[in-house]
């Protein structure tokens, strides 16, 4: 709700032919700019935006001034690439033209886009912004593109803008997400009021839809408390996923040990057992994996709570990005993968079964339970893939073989293997395979 | 007790709006050796920039040194300051040369213009 006008400095150097943010960098600018300058005309019916270019022949003003998003946009779309961006001198223009907007009592702002390599020293950055700040001009930076070469400068500008923080910097590392899609729920259209400016932003973008709550059924007007808070959490999950995907790049696509890890984050809930199981098999399989870390890890999938908290976690997460998301690929190639080696896993596992049974006998439990809950599971489901199935069938057969039972508890401390509640267990147990078979 | 220090540099631009239109007749103005140097006044102007200050001639411009920093009244020309509802205060540099500009004490005196009491109002 605050009375401002803001001008919007976009890149158009050649940097912004690269296309890591799709559809191209200039594109998402684009799609940025109707979105900003929506969202604050929106917020405010006396507000106005202004638009101008730092490269092509040197700055350029594209748009005066004005309350009317129409104009903003037909003409943001005439802009050329081409040159290298003057970051100084297209904020000292905004300035100029900013200083004389007509309605004085307009806060001034300038939303600068960097997608380039900042030319100028951080001292001339600093002393630029503290000309801003003398003349109370908010900043909001968005780094995108080149934003890891760019950073200390930029923040190096923003500390000398800031005062009562009022302006921001957002980067925006390239992936699959959209760059609006950020700066929507980014504190640039929030402002300081949150919601409010959010549903100005949705009216505003137009394109956008419902933005961030799309799928979700949640209007945030009508709960802003709550909106707030899946907001919050949408921004961890982005956060982990960011993180999640930095260290699966590091430890290196090739090996199996870490695209179980990431897959074991992956956001993705009813496939996630599924493909955590033919990872686990495959890892057996290939030998070299460490049996501690499989063995932590059919614990986790045979405790109770895992299986509960799946579900939580893809309701929070933004649902437009899970799928594309790097995590989301991670976790489809293992299980797409491991079908090669259908006949391998079964004998694999139980060699690996038999070494560990002197080893960690709680654990060994916990990896029988996950066989047999695995087992179910895909004999319910209608195998996605065949192989896996009878992969997982040799499995639940191992633990079938009484003999093998009979020395697996036997092996466990207290437990008589001829009393008679377990026999009863495995009687049962035996009866149920019959059963599925029968179904079969 | 406390002191007002400019912030990005030395210059220092206070805008103060009265409830009220009124006459003033003096200012009284404290501050350490880094008290500004000068002061200009300008009339009755809303939105100042410190541009717009710098470049315009301003209604009096008021200089400061040793001992008019430390409480002697400075005397306005009363006659240009008959109807002030805003006073902007501009303060281009201080008596040290230094980055901050401080000041401890401003005081206005002058008298409110005669309005309608409308306590003595009375229905005719």
């Amino acid at each position: 709700m605050v009375l401002e006008a803001s001008f919007l400095c976009i890149d158009n150097s050649d940097y912004m032919r690269n296309g890591d943010h799709a559809p191209s960098r200039m594109e998402a600018q684009l799609d940025a700019v109707n979105l900003l300058s929506g969202a604050k005309t929106q917020s405010n019916p006396e507000n106005v935006v202004g638009l101008l270019s730092t490269a092509g022949r040197g700055v350029e003003v594209q748009v005066a001034l004005t309350g009317d998003v129409g104009q903003v946009l037909s003409l943001s779309h005439g802009i050329k690439i081409g040159g290298n961006a003057n970051l100084s001198a297209g904020i000292q223009v905004a300035q100029l033209s900013l200083k004389h907007r007509q309605n004085k009592n307009q806060r001034q702002r300038i939303i600068v886009f960097v997608g380039s390599p900042v030319q100028e020293e951080e001292a001339a950055l600093v002393k630029l912004g503290k000309k801003l700040k003398k003349n109370s001009v908010a900043m909001d930076i968005i780094n995108f593109g080149e934003e890891a070469e760019n950073a200390a400068k930029l923040e190096a500008l923003l500390n000398a803008v800031n005062s009562d923080d009022n302006s921001h910097l957002v980067t925006v590392p390239p992936g699959p997400h959209v760059l609006s899609d950020i700066l929507l729920s980014s504190p640039i259209v929030q402002g300081e009021d949150g919601a409010g400016a959010a549903m100005a932003g949705m009216g505003g973008g137009g394109g956008e839809g419902a933005g961030d709550f799309a799928g979700l059924a949640v209007d945030p007007n009508m709960d802003p408390e709550f909106a707030w808070a899946l907001r919050v959490s949408m921004e961890e999950e982005r956060a982990r996923q960011e993180a999640a995907a930095k260290a699966a790049e590091e430890a290196g696509a090739g090996s199996a040990e870490g695209a179980a890890a990431s897959s074991g984050e992956g956001a993705a809930a009813a496939p996630a057992s599924d493909a955590e199981m033919a990872e686990a098999a495959g890892g057996a399989a290939a030998g070299d994996a460490d049996e501690q870390a499989l063995l932590e890890q059919a614990l986790a999938m045979s405790m109770p709570g895992a299986a509960a908290e799946q579900p939580k976690t893809p309701a929070t997460a933004p649902p437009a990005e899970t799928p594309g998301a790097p995590v989301g690929g991670a976790s489809e190639t293992p299980a797409s993968a491991a079908p090669p080696p259908s006949a391998v896993p079964a004998p694999a596992l139980e060699d690996a079964v038999m070494a560990e049974a002197d080893e960690d006998e709680a654990m060994q439990l916990a990896l029988a339970m996950s066989m047999s809950q695995g087992g179910g599971g895909e004999s319910t489901t209608p195998a996605p893939a065949p192989a896996p199935a009878p992969a997982a069938g040799d499995m639940s057969a191992v633990f079938q073989d009484p003999s093998f039972l009979q020395s697996v508890l036997g092996s466990l401390p207290g437990v008589d293997p001829n009393d008679p509640r377990i026999q009863s267990v495995l009687q049962k147990q035996d009866g149920d395979k019959k059963e599925d078979e029968d179904k079969k | 007790g406390g002191e007002l220090r400019s912030d990005c540099d030395e210059q220092l631009l206070i805008t103060i709006a009265f409830p009220s239109a009124v006459k003033l007749h003096s200012i009284v103005l404290e501050g350490p050796g880094s008290a500004p140097d000068e002061i200009r006044l300008f009339l009755n102007r809303t939105a100042m920039g410190f541009d717009d200050a710098e470049a315009e001639e301003p209604l009096q411009a008021l200089p400061l040194d040793e001992a008019r920093r430390s409480g002697a009244p400075l005397l306005l020309q009363y006659v240009k300051f008959q109807n002030v509802s805003t006073l902007t205060l501009f303060a281009p540099s201080n008596q040290e040369e230094s980055e901050v500009t401080t000041l401890h004490r401003l005081r206005f005196f002058g008298s409110v213009h005669d309005t309608t009491n409308m306590k003595e109002f009375k229905r005719v």
